[in-house]
C-alpha cells in the first residue's frame, strides 16, 4: 500500500535536498509594496518614535440626536425617555431585557385604551411577580412621581404608547388626567403590585 | 535499520553513523515528549472544550471554582502550548538535527530526563493555574514555579542540541537547520525576558501590558511558525519524493518571518506611544510575505508529485504548512487600521491564533508519525493515522474558521450605535456553537494520537530491544490494533 507511511523504502531515507530555483520575482515585488504601505502608514500614525505621542481620542458620534423640530408631546417624550429615563431598563428598542425588564413593544399594559394603570404604574412604580404577555417577570421598577412632572409623564407616555416603529397605537395621554391621577393617589407610599393594580379600573 | 541510500552524499567523511543506531539514540528522549504531549493535548482539547461551552451553557460546571471560564480557558491555552507544542517540537528538533547532522543524538540519557521534568513542570503549573494562581498574562497564565522547572528543561535540551549540532558529520545546512536552530534559540530567549520582567522584577504598568503582549507574539507568530516550518520543510520534500522548492524562497521565509514576526503583537488600540501599536500593525501586515512564501513553497514542492496521499502524512504537512499560511494571511489583515479598529475587541484574533495553533499540530502530527516508527521500529496502524486525519482537520478548521466571520459581524455590529453590547456580542453565539463541534472533532484527533502513542509504548514493551534487532534493517511488525 503506497499509503502506508512507516514503509521504510530506501529512496525515502535519503534525506531531502533543496534546488537552488531564484526566488520568485512577485514575491519580492509584494514586499515593496507592502514596505511602502507600512512607511507611510507609520508616518501618518506613528509619531516617529515620540514616546509622547499618542493615538488622538476619537469619540463615536453621540446616538441620541434630538429632534429637530418640537413635534408637541410625542416629541418631548422621546427626548424624555432617553434622557435617560425608561430607556436604561426598557433599552432603545424598548424591547427590554428577556428575565429582567419586561418589553414596552406591544405590551397590553402599555397598549390599554385607557392610560388609567400605566399612568399609576410611571407615578409610584412596580414590583413583585408579574406576567407581560406570557413571560413573567419579577423586579422593581422605580417609582417617578418625584422626577417628573405631569408633562413629562403625559409625553413620555403618548411617545410610548404611539412609538410607531414599535406599531404601538394607544391615545396620546394628557398632563391634566396625570395631575388627576396624582392627586387620587397622593397618599401612596409603596409600589404598586401586579394584582393591585389589576383591581384598579383603567378609566379611573 | 540501515538505510542503504543514505550514506551515498558524503562518503569521504569518516565516522559516518549508521542511520539505525542515530535513530535509535533519539528514541527515548523522542518518545518521552511525544507521549506527554499526546496527553497535554488531550487535557487540552477537554479544556477548550469545556471552555467554549460557558458561552452558551453558562452554567455548565459553573458551581465549580476550578472550573469556571478565567482558569478553563488559560488551562486549554497553556496546556497546548506548553504540554503539546513546545515538546513535540523539540522531539522533532532533536531527531531533526540528529538525522540530518548524520550524527548520534548525544545525551539521550539526560534528554529523557529532562523531557520528563518538563512534564512535571507542566503539571504543576497546570495545577497552580487550576488552584488560582494564574500569573494573569494571556498565553503566559502558567506560576513562576513551574516556568522555572520548564525554563531549566528546555535548556538542556537547548544545549545537548547544539553539542550533537556541532559534532555533525553532514558539514552542509539543510533549509530546516536554520530554522531549528532559530527556534530552538528564540524560545530560551523570549521565556527569560518574560519571567525577568514580568515575574522576577515585573517592571511597572503598562509596559507590563507591552511585554506580555510581545511575548506571546513572538512565542504564538514567531517561534511556533519557525519550528513547524522546520519539519514541514523537511516532511514536504521527503514525503512528496521532490526536491524542496527552492533553498531560496525558504530562506526569504525564514527572514521575512523573523524581522517582521518579532514586532507583530501589540494591538492597535493598546494604551501605549503611538509608535508601538503602529509599528506593530504595519509589521503584522508585512507577514503576508512570508506567508505567501510559505503557500508558495508548498505549492512548488508539492506539484508533481506523484504520491498518492489520501490523509496521510502528506495530507497532515501540506494541511499544515497551508493553515500556518492562511492564520497569517487573517493577522496580516489586522494590520489595515480600519479593520483592526473594526475587530479588534472581538473573536477575530482568537480565531487566527487558534488556527496557527492547530495547524502547527497537524504538522506535529506529521512529524511524530514519521519519526516514532523510526526510532522504535514500531509501525503505527495506518488506518488510525488517516482516520485521525479526517477527525483533525474539520477539526481545527471548525474551530477557527467560524470566529473569524462571528468576530467581524460582532465588530460590526459593535460599532451601530443602535444596538446594544448584549445584542452585539450575540451576533458571535452561532460561531461559539460551530467551535465546540470543532473542539470535540479535534478531542477526536488528540485522543486517537494518544492512542497511537500508548500503542506504540506498548509494543515496545513486549519487545526486548537489543542492538541485533535494531540493526536488522526489517522492522517489527508490532500491528497494535487498540
Ligand atoms: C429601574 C429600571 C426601570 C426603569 C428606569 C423603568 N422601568 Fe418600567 N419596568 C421595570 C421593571 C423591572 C418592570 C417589571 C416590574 C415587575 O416585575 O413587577 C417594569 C414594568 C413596566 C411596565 C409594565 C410592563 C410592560 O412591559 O408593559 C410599564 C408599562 C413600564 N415599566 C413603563 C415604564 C416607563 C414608561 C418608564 C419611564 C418613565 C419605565 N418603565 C422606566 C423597570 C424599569
Amino acid at each position: 500500500m503506497s499509503a502506508d507511511p512507516n514503509k521504510l523504502n530506501p529512496n525515502r531515507e535519503a534525506e531531502p535536498t533543496a534546488t537552488k530555483t531564484v526566488l520568485p520575482v512577485w514575491l519580492v515585488c509584494v514586499l515593496l509594496m507592502l514596505l511602502f504601505t507600512a512607511g507611510w502608514t507609520f508616518d501618518q500614525d506613528g509619531g516617529w518614535f515620540d514616546a509622547r505621542v499618542y493615538k488622538p481620542f476619537k469619540a463615536p458620534p453621540d446616538p441620541y440626536q434630538p429632534p429637530a423640530v418640537d413635534a408637541g408631546l410625542y416629541g418631548m417624550g422621546e427626548k424624555v425617555y432617553n434622557k435617560p429615563t425608561c430607556v436604561a431598563c426598557h433599552q432603545p428598542h424598548g424591547k427590554g431585557m428577556p428575565g429582567q425588564f419586561p418589553s414596552l413593544v406591544g405590551s397590553s399594559w402599555i397598549t390599554e385604551p385607557e392610560p388609567g394603570r400605566v399612568i399609576r404604574i410611571v407615578l409610584d412604580g412596580l414590583q413583585g411577580p408579574m406576567d407581560v404577555d406570557g413571560l413573567p417577570f419579577n423586579g422593581a421598577m422605580v417609582p417617578w412621581k418625584d422626577v417628573l412632572t405631569d408633562e413629562e409623564i403625559a409625553a413620555v407616555l403618548t411617545y410610548v404608547r404611539g412609538q410607531k416603529e414599535w406599531g404601538n397605537k394607544a391615545p396620546e395621554v394628557t398632563p391634566e388626567r396625570v395631575k388627576a391621577v396624582r392627586e387620587k393617589e397622593k397618599a401612596r407610599k409603596q409600589s404598586w403590585t401586579a394584582d393591585e393594580i389589576k383591581k384598579v379600573n383603567p378609566a379611573d | 535499520m540501515t538505510a542503504p541510500a543514505a550514506t551515498s552524499s558524503c562518503c569521504s567523511t569518516p565516522a559516518i553513523q549508521s542511520v539505525g543506531a542515530i535513530d535509535a539514540s533519539c528514541r527515548w528522549p523522542v518518545l518521552t515528549l511525544l507521549k506527554g504531549a499526546a496527553f497535554w493535548l488531550v487535557v487540552s482539547s477537554v479544556f477548550g472544550l469545556i471552555a467554549s461551552l460557558k458561552f452558551h451553557q453558562p452554567t455548565f460546571l459553573a458551581g465549580c471554582e476550578w472550573f469556571t471560564y478565567g482558569r478553563a480557558y488559560a488551562v486549554w491555552a497553556d496546556a497546548l502550548v506548553y504540554g503539546f507544542c513546545v515538546p513535540s517540537a523539540l522531539a522533532a528538533a532533536v531527531w531533526l538535527i540528529a538525522r540530518l547532522g548524520k550524527v548520534e543524538l548525544h545525551g539521550p540519557v539526560i534528554l529523557t530526563a529532562a523531557a520528563k521534568f518538563w512534564h512535571i513542570g507542566v503539571f504543576v503549573g497546570l495545577c497552580g493555574i487550576l488552584a488560582g494562581d494564574s500569573t494573569g498574562y494571556e498565553w503566559f497564565e502558567l506560576p513562576r514555579y513551574s516556568v522555572i522547572i520548564l525554563w531549566a528543561a528546555y535548556l538542556v535540551f537547548a544545549v545537548c542540541a547544539l553539542f550533537t549540532h556541532a559534532a555533525r558529520t553532514e558539514r552542509a545546512l539543510y533549509p530546516s537547520h536554520w530554522f531549528l536552530l532559530a527556534a530552538l534559540f528564540w524560545f530560551p530567549w523570549i521565556l527569560s525576558t518574560a519571567v525577568l520582567l514580568l515575574q522576577l522584577h515585573p517592571v511597572r504598568g503598562v509596559a507590563q501590558a507591552a511585554i506580555a503582549w510581545w511575548y506571546s507574539g513572538n512565542l504564538l507568530v514567531v517561534w511556533l511558525a519557525l519550528a513547524g516550518l522546520a519539519a514541514s520543510l523537511y516532511l514536504l520534500p521527503k514525503l512528496a519524493e521532490q526536491p524542496l522548492q527552492s533553498r531560496y524562497t525558504a530562506l526569504f521565509a525564514f527572514w521575512t518571518l523573523i524581522l517582521f514576526g518579532t514586532w507583530a503583537g501589540i494591538p492597535a488600540g493598546a494604551a501605549l506611544p503611538a509608535w508601538m501599536p503602529t509599528v506593530s500593525g504595519n509589521a503584522s501586515l508585512l507577514l503576508l510575505v512570508p506567508a505567501l512564501a510559505i503557500a508558495t513553497t508548498v505549492r512548488q514542492t508539492t506539484r508533481g508529485s506523484t504520491v498518492i496521499s489520501k490523509g496521510d502524512l502528506l495530507c497532515y504537512t501540506k494541511s499544515g504548512a497551508c493553515l500556518l499560511a492562511l492564520s497569517l494571511v487573517l493577522l496580516a489583515l489586522t494590520g489595515i487600521p480600519k479593520f483592526a479598529r473594526v475587530t479588534e475587541f472581538t473573536w477575530f484574533n482568537h480565531s487566527h491564533t487558534a488556527l496557527r495553533l492547530y495547524a502547527f499540530a497537524m504538522t506535529m502530527f506529521a512529524a511524530a508519525y514519521h519519526i516514532v516508527p523510526r526510532v522504535t521500529g514500531v509501525t503505527i496502524c495506518p488506518r488510525r493515522i488517516r482516520i485521525q486525519f479526517w477527525f483533525a482537520i474539520p477539526g481545527a478548521l471548525l474551530l477557527s474558521l467560524p470566529y473569524a466571520v462571528g468576530g467581524l459581524v460582532q465588530g460590526v455590529k459593535l460599532f451601530n450605535l443602535n444596538l446594544s453590547f448584549l445584542d452585539a456580542s450575540k451576533a458571535s453565539l452561532m460561531a461559539v456553537r460551530v467551535a465546540t463541534l470543532g473542539e470535540v472533532l479535534f478531542l477526536g484527533a488528540g485522543v486517537i494520537f494518544l492512542i497511537n502513542m500508548a500503542a506504540v509504548i506498548f509494543a515496545l514493551g513486549k519487545y526486548t530491544i537489543t542492538a541485533e534487532v535494531m540493526d536488522t534493517p526489517k522492522l517489527h511488525t508490532a500491528e497494535v490494533r487498540s
